[in-house]
């Protein structure tokens, strides 16, 4: 089994811990995150879902416990550098994520600081553009771009430093269906490509995406599983108020009622072929 | 009835597209030039010499396809300013300026009026001068995308940051300050939208609301200002996670390159801008 | 229920942005809708499709300046000489992200600004107050002396909502009043526009790209796509047409594309129900018969 590209061990954060009042946001998480997984996290806002992406990175470092990225710990600050060229992230705002007046410039930005040779980042540039299918609007203002786009846009910005990994952190939130999708379709690429996703979401439909998924509440690690296992827990998620998919909610009650039927149905097709089974068992349609 | 949508579309210093001479200057060599032509403007006092930096400015101009009538407009605003400052310059400045070509009469003398050939010269060619600006600025900004212009004035200040100097900085506040323009446009316009429908009196487009007390003026100021603060702080993290850390070491993307045409714009005008200076208490007149 | 004349009438509107320059864009191609008293109606499409630009008009921020009519109680807004005051206290218009509008040191005070300007006295405008505030579920006492700043999004969005329900309007337009919350937050937004409708009286203009919360609020549909008013109709019979919500870029929720899909298998379900509980009854007399 390969190294966790990303491992944290007994991982406590707290906000102003010096103070009298210390706020903890994470409280002794445990994780290891493996090369071309794709994690999804989603929890309430104040869970500490947020808290754990920017440990991810170094944007914050642990109060108590180690993460270790690429075997280097955050906690060292010679490592920040290194930490943030393969730990990339996208955050929420996409305005306020894009520098430049142009969108190639923009995207050019991050190989920029890290001195990557002028003929090199224009490749770069191109293929991070051509993954998130914003090459015609290269030369754009950025103002002028949709919120998805210019999510894109920001995406292309952090891969075009060839991370290893990519953080999104609730990237979809303020994005229309469209643009949401655009994004999931992206990010979909990118992990077919091997570079490891890490998702933070509110929307359970997008943690369907992921291989595996981590429920966190009031700072700490409630459940983990595949989406099928954890959206299958349809009683728990409902007393922590998480949304569950509206076809995991139909076989869970269906499966109250007759529990033959498969409580854990995630998609769409599938349960439409299970109550088809089912129906067809019952002799309809005639 | 209000009118929001002026705010829509903020942009500096409009940027004019065209295939002109001007346009396809190096940013760097129009830079250049706006420095030397100011030196000579501003060294250059004789009636002589403003007629032709005018004729040249102008000359400038044409070649950049720009609308005179275009950038004369824009001088509209500033033009009750200017009268009243030709006047101070006419009725108080006739002890003050001494024309170096000629000796100065007084035309009239009572109490602090002071009229002389002097001030009448004063006003004049600061007249030309402010025509003269208008038309070198405007070339500036009409011929080049502010883009480009951040990136000819980093280029020129590179070779400071060997010695500390913060080029590179410098540029990237520039850039940011220009992007962030027109979503700061979008959002004082959602803000007013917003308080307007909440009952809010907002300044009808075209009015002057010089007066306006501290709240009204904090209905719109203080949103835009937490917005602003928000922004610069996620601005800071996505900074910090794309590993920004100031200019050293930092490659780029973007490279100017001098064509013959630059070599030459910047030769003559440099020519032009020595002669100009060598030879300005010279002109006749 | 919707009863008698509507209230908000828009025809064949036109608008464009910026008209006249080079950056003109045409917003509004033809939009045509009514606002009836007491309903709950939804408007969706996607981003630019141009709801926000019509909703505007409804209190006057834009005036027809082109083709098309505007007729709000009564009042056509093409006028320059209405009230437009009197008009924006009849129709609460609740922005996108409307926390960013907020500007007071103190929740109360910034929910006490319009009443503050329709005039009212000091006792009127705390009565005001205290039930916009305890209608969006920000307790009075609790919360009329907190520092703005410091609350949490979802309580800076519903102090926000408060500041236009403290006009006391007739009709409420609510811009994606859930976009960027939680789950949480967005039932707590989707109850409290729930509760002004059902118990307030209130008519409700929802506006919205999400269609779960649809779905459960509103009555009837309007979808607006490239500026135009394209599909309308009670909310079960839009969204039984997925096809043709999905050519103008939106969605159905989830469980009634599962009722499509086994009304396709030859399944006898009602492929325009919305609700899981609907979806449930249906499929369960099928399997239990």
């Amino acid at each position: 089994m390969a190294e966790p590209i990303i491992r944290v061990q007994n991982l406590t954060f707290a906000y102003n811990a010096q103070s009298e009042n210390p706020i903890v946001a994470l409280r002794d998480i445990n994780l290891d995150i493996y090369p071309g997984d794709y994690l999804v996290i989603v929890g309430h806002n104040g869970s500490g879902k947020s808290t754990l992406a920017k440990n991810f990175n170094a944007l914050l470092t642990p109060t108590e416990g180690d993460v270790w990225v690429a075997g280097m710990n955050t906690k060292a600050r010679e490592n920040t550098l290194a930490i943030r060229s393969t730990v990339g992230m996208v955050f929420q705002i996409p305005d306020n994520q894009i520098v430049a007046t142009v969108v190639e410039e923009d995207v050019a930005f991050g190989p920029e600081n890290l001195g990557v040779p002028r003929e090199e980042i224009i490749e770069r540039v191109k293929w991070a553009l051509d993954i998130v299918d914003m090459q015609a609007e290269r030369l754009r203002a950025p103002h002028l771009l949709s919120a998805g786009q210019k999510q894109r846009v920001a995406i292309a910005g952090v891969i075009a430093m060839r991370p290893k990994v990519i953080v999104l952190d609730e990237a979809t939130a303020y994005l229309d269906p469209v643009g949401r999708e655009d994004v999931l379709r992206a990010v979909r690429k990118l992990n077919q490509d091997g570079v490891t996703v890490v998702a933070i979401t509110h929307f359970m439909h997008e943690a369907a995406e992921g291989d595996r998924v981590l429920v966190l509440e009031k700072s700490r690690v409630v459940m983990q599983g595949t989406p099928r296992e954890v959206f299958g827990r349809v009683e728990e998620l409902r007393e922590l108020q998480l949304d569950v998919p509206q076809t995991t909610d139909l076989a869970y009650r269906i499966h109250k009622r007759l529990p033959e039927f498969p409580s854990d149905l995630l998609m769409v097709p599938e349960v439409v072929d299970t109550i088809s089974e089912f129906a067809l068992r019952k002799g309809v349609p005639a | 009835m209000e009118d929001f949508e002026f705010l829509r579309n903020v942009t500096v210093g409009q940027y004019l597209p065209s295939d002109s001479l001007v346009h396809r200057l190096d940013p760097r060599t129009k830079i250049t030039v706006l420095l030397l032509m100011v030196s000579a403007i501003t060294f250059n006092v004789s009636y002589t010499a403003n007629i032709i930096l005018l004729i040249v400015s102008f000359a400038y101009v044409v070649l950049a396809d720009v609308p005179v009538g275009y950038i004369l407009r824009g001088v509209k605003p500033a033009i009750p300013f200017i009268i009243f400052m030709s006047a101070m310059q006419l009725l108080f400045y006739g002890g003050q300026f001494v024309p170096p070509n000629m000796p100065s009469v007084t035309l009239i003398k009572w109490s602090i009026v002071h009229v002389t050939t002097g001030s009448v010269q004063l006003v004049i060619i600061s007249t030309l001068r402010f025509l003269q600006l208008m038309f070198l600025a405007s070339l500036l900004t009409n011929t080049t995308t502010i883009t480009k212009l951040t990136h000819g004035m980093e280029s020129m200040m590179r070779p400071l940051a060997r010695f500390g100097f913060p080029a590179h900085e410098l540029s990237l506040v520039a850039t940011i300050a220009l992007r962030f323009v027109p979503i700061f446009g979008e959002q004082l316009e959602i803000v007013m939208k917003s308080q307007a429908s909440r009952g809010a009196e907002i300044a009808a487009k075209g009015k002057l609301q010089f007066v306006q007390t501290a709240r009204q003026v904090a209905v719109l100021v203080v949103p835009l200002f937490i917005d602003a603060f928000r922004r610069a702080e996620d601005l800071i993290l996505a900074m910090g996670s794309r590993c920004y850390v100031g200019g050293k070491g930092r490659s780029h993307m973007i490279q100017l390159h001098f064509k013959p045409v630059d070599i030459v714009a910047m030769a003559l005008n440099l020519v032009f801008a020595v002669v100009m200076l060598v030879f300005r208490n010279s002109f006749p007149l | 229920m919707t009863v008698g004349e509507p209230i908000i009438t828009v025809n064949d509107l036109r608008h464009t942005y910026l008209r006249g320059s080079p950056l003109e864009v045409e917003a509004l191609k033809g939009v045509n809708l009514e606002v009836y008293r007491g309903e709950a109606l939804g408007i969706i499409g996607r981003t630019g499709a141009g709801k926000s630009t019509t909703v505007q008009h409804f209190n006057g921020l834009i005036r027809p300046r082109e083709k098309g009519k505007v007729i709000v109680f009564g009042q056509d807004m093409a006028d320059p000489n209405i009230d437009v005051r009197g008009i924006r206290q009849k129709v609460g218009l609740v922005f996108q992200y409307p926390e960013a509008q907020l500007f007071e040191r103190l929740v109360g005070d910034d929910v006490a600004f319009g009443p503050r300007k329709m005039g009212l006295s000091q006792a009127e405008i705390s009565e005001r107050v205290r039930w916009a505030m305890n209608s969006v579920g920000l307790p009075f006492e609790e919360f009329k002396d907190r520092f703005t700043f410091s609350l949490s999004g979802g309580e800076m969005r519903k102090a926000a909502i408060a500041g236009v329900l403290a006009l006391r309007p007739e009709v409420m337009v609510l811009d994606e009043s859930t976009s960027g919350l939680d789950p949480r937050g967005r039932k707590d937004v989707l109850s409290l526009i729930r509760k002004g409708h059902d118990e307030e009286n209130l008519t409700i203009v929802f506006i919205s790209t999400n269609m779960d919360d649809l779905a459960t609020l509103v009555d009837r549909i309007y979808v607006i796509h490239d500026g135009r008013t394209v599909l309308s109709g009670a909310t079960r019979e839009v969204f039984a047409q997925p096809e043709v919500l999905r050519g103008y870029g939106l969605g159905v929720p989830q469980i009634t594309e599962v009722m499509h899909g086994l009304k396709g298998r030859g399944l006898p379900v009602d492929e325009r129900c919305v609700s899981v509980s609907q979806a449930e009854e249906q499929v369960w007399k099928i399997l239990s018969s």
